[in-house]
């Protein structure tokens, strides 16, 4: 399975944006550490066109779930920097629980699917 | 933290919006930080430059299209936050206007008051102008598809209409099926029910029974007629009442349905009301609809069949969708000449008259759009126009001279860095808050007022519904909204530029000179407008006073006209006249009265044509309206009237049946039969050759026959008794003492006492009859008047506060020329100066707008030219009076400034 991944389908809209809040739960940081940290974080299992995480940042950012300011970054650059609002931090631990759940199951489903193929 | 972030912080304190234009620079700057790093990571863990810009642009995918998907959110976002943000500060800027209000509250006070009085004025035409023109007619619907038919005729070279059509052609266009979906006919009809002194007037409305079907109004309760109740004399008697009577008289209740009214000596079953607010097609007032056959015999019913030329009917119809009423008028000429063909029409004859159908819409603005009074009203609503824009003139001026005293204020918050549009909308917040109280103000004087100018100046019927509806208060709202921008937002472009540094040092306390002239541009305006209302205002005087004092050969004013309601009763023609004999006693022998007569035609409403022969002579001339016309009077009828009889004898007592046959001929008749000779003495035979002869016995004055401006006529009176017995009494007239309208309950009474078992009794004055036509000039000479003096106020109001603001802002300059040996003389004459040169250049520009707008206003007069010298006079005199009027307290002030005072102060 692992190997597969990474092409775009198998990434739903919903999951990159959990994802995205996710990253930014430990505070404000800006685009490109968001991209690295995902990538870094799954192992290269998930990998995502950089173009749809900036995508995502911004209509998270119109949901009114992330709020942006330009700050400097790291090496003195100027940097967008997004951060969770009150609204974003409630949006993850209703969607994060759920998804657990949903793997969780899924992952139980597919355990007994194989247990079985292999009797 | 870093200085951008602490920046993009401030913008967000004070509410500074981001702009467009940065979005996208700022999607530019994100990306390229992205990529930038990536390489640079790439490059720093070993990679190769140009392999590590293949990765990091791989991994990114397509940057132009993310760089345009990005911004399109990105604006999105921004277009809504700033929406937000200017619902949340109007909250703000509200309550900012209401505070800076309350803090001179004598400055709101006028500010509404003029704004009251413009709007108010505006509203008011508007509410005239939606039910005289703008609304279709109630409940009808599709009524762009609804025409009322009219027949043109050729006469005399002039092709006529006739709108009030008979029977047999009401038949005709019936059988044109193919150019109507459904052809009505109506007819009003005023009844009685109840005798004696509980007799009530009823108007009631004879409509066959597809009327309601054709305008596709449903009821409100019950049902409407059936086809079988209609068109068939023999039928039960039914009738459905409007909303209105069905609640005045039965309190609304639905138990109403299926009882019975009893109108002349019939019971009639109650069964529908129509919807509230129905009057048919047009804004005549009905209390209930009967079949047009209620009460009509068979004989009657066979004499309209019969009755081509005996006019009283009209006919609406419904034209198919998709049919051109072009199409329709030409299938329905077809069906008419083919009635009168059958009808026994010569061919020749309507070769000659060239019949023909026109469809007339009911909407009103094509229905009406042609009378004196609808051009009025439309004229009246611009001038209402020009009213408000005045009012706003002036409010703005007001809050121009109220800029330049904030002037500290404004500079200081710029200063802090508010956003200009923002000022602009918090100084115009103020204006459209006293515009909308404004508002309000004049709902309730229209509510007071509306209904009285109404009744005054329009038809009656015009105040059949409320003074106040929905649409005129949308209305109002809009013209308040629209007023306080207009009014408020040159003042606050102005004043949200000042020079900042200037006025925060206080050292200059002038306007500026773009200020003050934009301030004399608006006085002047006010000026010319006003000037422009004045001069209309006396041209419609004139024409009213010229139309008021036409020679109308009697005394409309002191006369009044008795009817009885026979209409729904079973009363024969000689019980009538006996009726209108015992009445006639009744009412000269009642106090107050001087004369009184029976007559069978009156001016204004009714009128007989008669052949006349004179031996010897094989024809007479007559005057182009026709004739001769004549009328069957008793002996009084000239004194009542007020008719100078100019020699010879007016009728007497002994001018009996039996007595020698006499005549009374009118002035026009003995000048054209009998020119440069005494007509008194000769032979008239009424009727034709085979008749007596009758002796003219007097000349009397020409009277009016219908309208106010027509040419005169040939018209002779015959005694009643020795009259043909169809042309006999349909009317009594009474002479009081005095003015007669305020006789007339009075004499009903005493008449409807004095012969109790009479139907409704109906005494009207002669004027009533007369007066409508001069309407369209009463309508003009009030409205003009009513605002010209608003102008006039408002126009004097805005002069006095520039002129005293003026004043006590030049306190100081004008201290330092007292103290430099300035007399009081010199200072009043700067002031007064001012007043003046606003004045004539205000006259200079108004007259040239009277002038141009000469032309269009002219239709509109009476023997009175739109260029007429004495109205411009007398507008500019006005102008020169109220300017001079409004500078004498400035002035006055100016004068006595003590320059000891005026250099300390500040």
């Amino acid at each position: 399975m692992g190997t597969a991944a990474g092409t775009e389908p198998m990434l739903l809209q919903g999951t990159l944006d959990l994802l995205v809040l996710r990253t930014l739960a430990w505070g404000p940081r800006h685009g490109y550490a968001v991209a690295r940290w995902i990538r870094e974080t799954s192992d290269d299992v998930i990998l995502v066109e950089d173009r749809a995480l900036y995508l995502a940042l911004h209509r998270l950012e119109e949901n009114g779930l992330i709020e942006s300011e330009w700050g400097l970054s790291e090496n003195n650059r100027r940097a967008r920097y997004y951060q969770l609002t009150a609204a974003g931090k409630r949006q993850l631990q209703n969607k994060a629980a759920s998804w657990t759940r949903y793997v969780a199951a899924v992952f139980r489903i597919l355990e007994s699917a194989e247990g079985r193929a292999q009797a | 933290m870093s200085r951008e972030k602490r920046v993009s912080g401030i913008r967000r304190l004070l509410n500074l919006p981001e702009s467009r234009r940065r979005v996208e620079h700022d999607v530019d700057d994100e990306i390229r930080f992205h990529l930038e790093t990536r390489i640079a990571e790439l490059v720093a863990q070993g990679t190769p430059a140009n392999v590590a810009r293949d990765i990091a642009s791989r991994e990114f995918g397509d940057v132009a299209e993310a760089r345009s998907e990005i911004a399109r959110v990105d604006r999105r976002r921004l277009t809504r936050e700033r929406r937000q943000a200017w619902w949340e500060t109007l909250g703000q800027d509200l309550a900012y206007a209401v505070r800076s209000l309350r803090s001179r509250p004598g400055f709101g006070a006028v500010v509404v008051l003029v704004l009251a009085l413009g709007i108010g004025a505006n509203v008011t035409m508007f509410g005239v102008v939606d039910r005289l023109l703008l609304r279709a007619p109630a409940h009808v619907t599709d009524p762009q598809r609804v025409v009322s038919i009219a027949m043109g005729q050729r006469i005399d070279g002039n092709e006529r209409l006739q709108r009030i059509l008979s029977y047999p052609i009401y038949r005709d266009m019936a059988s044109a099926a193919s150019a109507f979906e459904q052809v009505a006919a109506y007819s009003p009809d005023a009844m009685a029910f109840g005798r004696g002194r509980d007799a009530h007037e009823l108007r009631g409305m004879r409509v066959s029974a597809n009327y309601f079907a054709t305008l596709g109004v449903r009821p409100a309760v019950g049902r409407f007629f059936l086809p079988e109740e209609n068109g068939n004399p023999t039928a039960p008697r039914v009738l459905v009442l409007s909303y209105g009577f069905w609640h005045r008289q039965f309190e609304g209740n639905r138990s109403a349905i299926g009882g019975t009214l009893a109108i002349g000596d019939d019971q009639y079953t109650i069964i529908g009301v129509a919807p509230q607010g129905f009057t048919g097609v047009t804004n005549e007032a009905v209390d209930a609809w009967v079949p047009l056959t209620a009460n009509v015999t068979a004989e009657e019913y066979a004499g309209w069949l019969r009755s081509r030329q005996a006019y009283w009917l009209r006919i609406i119809a419904r034209v198919p969708d998709g049919l051109t009423p072009e199409r329709a008028s030409s299938i329905a000429t077809a069906a008419l000449r083919a009635g009168s063909v059958r009808d026994g029409e010569s061919p020749q004859e309507i070769a000659a008259l060239s019949p023909s159908v026109h469809l007339v819409s009911v909407l009103p603005r094509k229905a009406r759009a042609d009378s004196t009074e609808a051009k009025v009203a439309v004229l009246l609503g611009a001038v209402s126009l020009l009213v408000l824009l005045i009012t706003c003139a002036n409010v703005a001026n007001l809050q121009l001279a109220r800029g330049i005293a904030r002037q500290r204020e404004v500079a200081v918050r710029i200063a802090l860095g508010i956003d200009r549009s923002r000022l602009v909308r918090q100084l115009v917040a103020e204006t459209i808050l006293l515009s909308l109280v404004a508002g309000l103000a004049a709902i309730v004087v229209t509510i007071w007022g509306g209904g009285l100018v109404r009744r005054v100046l329009f038809t009656a019927d015009l105040t059949a519904n409320a003074a106040v509806d929905v649409r005129l208060v949308a209305y109002t709202a809009l013209a308040a909204v629209v007023a306080g921008i207009v009014s408020g937002l040159l003042p606050a472009l102005q004043s949200s530029r000042p020079a900042v540094s200037d006025a925060l040092r206080g050292g200059s306390r002038a306007g500026g000179p773009a200020r003050s002239r934009t301030r004399i541009a608006l006085l002047v305006t006010q000026a010319a407008l006003t000037v422009v209302f004045l001069v209309g205002a006396v041209l419609f005087i004139r024409s009213l006073r010229r139309i008021q004092s036409l020679p109308l050969g009697l005394e409309a004013d002191r006369v009044l006209v008795v009817k009885v309601r026979t209409s729904g009763m079973r009363i024969g023609e000689s019980e009538v006249e006996a009726l209108y004999k015992r009445l006639l006693d009744a009412a000269r022998s009642a106090p107050g009265v001087e004369h009184a007569a029976v007559a069978g035609g009156l001016p204004f409403s009714t009128l007989w044509a008669e052949q006349v022969k004179v031996p010897g002579r094989d024809s007479l001339p007559l005057t182009r309206d026709g004739g001769p016309y004549f009328n069957a009077v008793t002996s009084d009828f000239f004194k009542t009237m007020g008719i100078r009889v100019l020699r010879g004898r007016g009728f007497a007592e002994a001018d009996r049946a039996t007595s020698s046959r006499t005549v009374v001929v009118n002035k026009t008749l003995a000048d054209l039969w009998w020119p440069g000779e005494d007509a008194i003495g000769h032979c008239l035979k009424v009727g034709g050759d085979t008749m007596p002869c009758a002796q003219i016995a007097g000349v009397v004055e020409n009277t009016r026959r219908f309208q106010l401006i027509e040419d005169p006529a040939v018209q002779f009176f015959v005694p009643l008794e020795q009259a043909p017995r169809w042309s006999h009494g349909s009317v009594l007239v009474v002479r009081p003492r005095g003015e007669a309208i305020k006789a007339a309950e009075s004499l009903r009474r005493e008449l409807q006492t004095r012969v109790p078992d009479a139907p409704f009794i109906d005494v009207s004055a002669l004027e009533d009859l007369v007066s409508p036509q001069m309407r369209a000039w009463r309508l003009g000479a009030t409205a003009f008047g009513v605002f010209g003096l608003l102008a006039v106020v408002v126009a004097a109001l805005g002069l006095y506060s520039v002129l005293a603001y003026d004043v006590s802002r030049r306190l100081r300059e004008l201290g330092i020329r007292i103290a430099l040996g300035a007399g009081k003389g010199d200072i009043g004459r700067m002031v007064i100066g001012g007043a003046v040169r606003v004045a004539i250049a205000g006259a200079v520009i108004g007259f040239a707008i009277a002038i141009a707008a000469g032309p269009t206003v002219a239709p509109l007069l009476f023997q009175t030219s739109a260029h007429d010298p004495t109205a411009f006079l007398i507008a500019a005199a006005v102008l020169f009076a109220v300017s001079l009027l409004a500078a004498v307290v400035p002035t006055r002030r100016a004068s006595r400034v003590d320059p000891i005072v005026a250099l300390q102060a500040d």
